[in-house]
């Protein structure tokens, strides 16, 4: 039986504003999304237990690079409230690898300067629609 | 991509060009691994005591531990050697053709003498300076 774990060095990750495309894990060392799904409480009557219906989806994505000094476009690309779409895929984007896409907010980037490490930016993007994943 | 030529030169290039440094050794008696067997004292000698690739993002990023000192016939003089190479060295970039210094900082300071076979003695002062590259 064939092994296909990867490891996340092989992650890709772009963001498509209004800016431009960037590729964003060149740099970076953690790539996050979380998935969420809102709550309906159907509890009711004499349920002893509470109940629920699954309603909206929802999830966070957030990034972790490092910072470069060779320019402001990762910066600007993600800065808050910019809108656009975040494509990434764990695995790469070779032919018939997983992929997943949605559209977003980002957040804006927090800028970390260490006196003793490298500098680092966090940027983090809040899902703004429904998220598609398919193959590359 | 091995990083130990372009780095030595480096190396090679930021002490060779103090001159306080040079007065005091008489020269350019900077050496990498070792001094030429019969060298005479004073001299410099650097070498790399670990360290190699980060592997912490898709860009090439390398943390090394390189050790730096002086030899000399007194401790002083060792000393003394030791303090220009730190001035030359600490907080300062290092050109590494092909790569990026963005940190080179002293962390360990060794002080050792030695008694080679002739007896007499042979005093070092020197430290480890980690070189990040990218």
């Amino acid at each position: 039986m064939a092994d296909n774990e990867y490891a996340g060095s092989a992650c890709y990750v772009s963001w498509v504003w209004s800016g431009g495309t960037i590729a964003l894990y060149t740099d970076a060392r953690n790539f996050n999304y979380t998935p969420s799904i809102d709550f309906i409480d159907a509890t009711a009557g004499a349920d002893t237990a509470r109940k629920r219906l699954a309603s909206f989806k929802d999830g966070q994505a957030s990034l972790s690079s490092l910072a470069q000094y060779d320019g402001t476009a990762f910066v600007a690309a993600c800065a808050e409230g910019n809108s656009g779409t975040l494509t990434w895929g764990l695995a790469g984007s070779a032919s018939g690898r997983p992929k997943s896409a949605m559209a977003a907010l980002a957040q804006g980037v927090t800028q970390t300067a260490p006196y003793s490490d490298v500098a680092t930016y966090d940027v983090s993007w809040q899902q703004n629609g429904a998220r598609t994943d398919s193959s590359w | 991509m091995s990083v130990f030529n372009a780095l030595n030169t480096g190396i090679y290039s930021a002490l060779s060009g103090g001159t306080a440094l040079t007065g005091a050794l008489g020269g350019t008696a900077i050496y990498y691994q070792q001094a030429p067997d019969g060298a005479a004292l004073p001299y410099v000698v650097w070498n790399y005591q670990g360290g190699g690739d980060e592997n912490i993002t898709q860009s090439r990023m390398k943390n090394l531990l390189v050790y730096v000192r002086g030899y000399a016939a007194s401790p002083a003089q060792a000393g003394t050697i030791d303090a220009y190479c730190d001035t030359l060295l600490h907080g300062k970039a290092i050109t590494v053709t092909g790569w990026e210094n963005f940190w080179t900082a002293r962390e360990e300071d060794i002080s050792i003498v030695e008694n080679p076979p002739d007896g007499a003695p042979v005093f070092s002062a020197g430290g480890i300076y980690r070189i990040r590259l990218t």
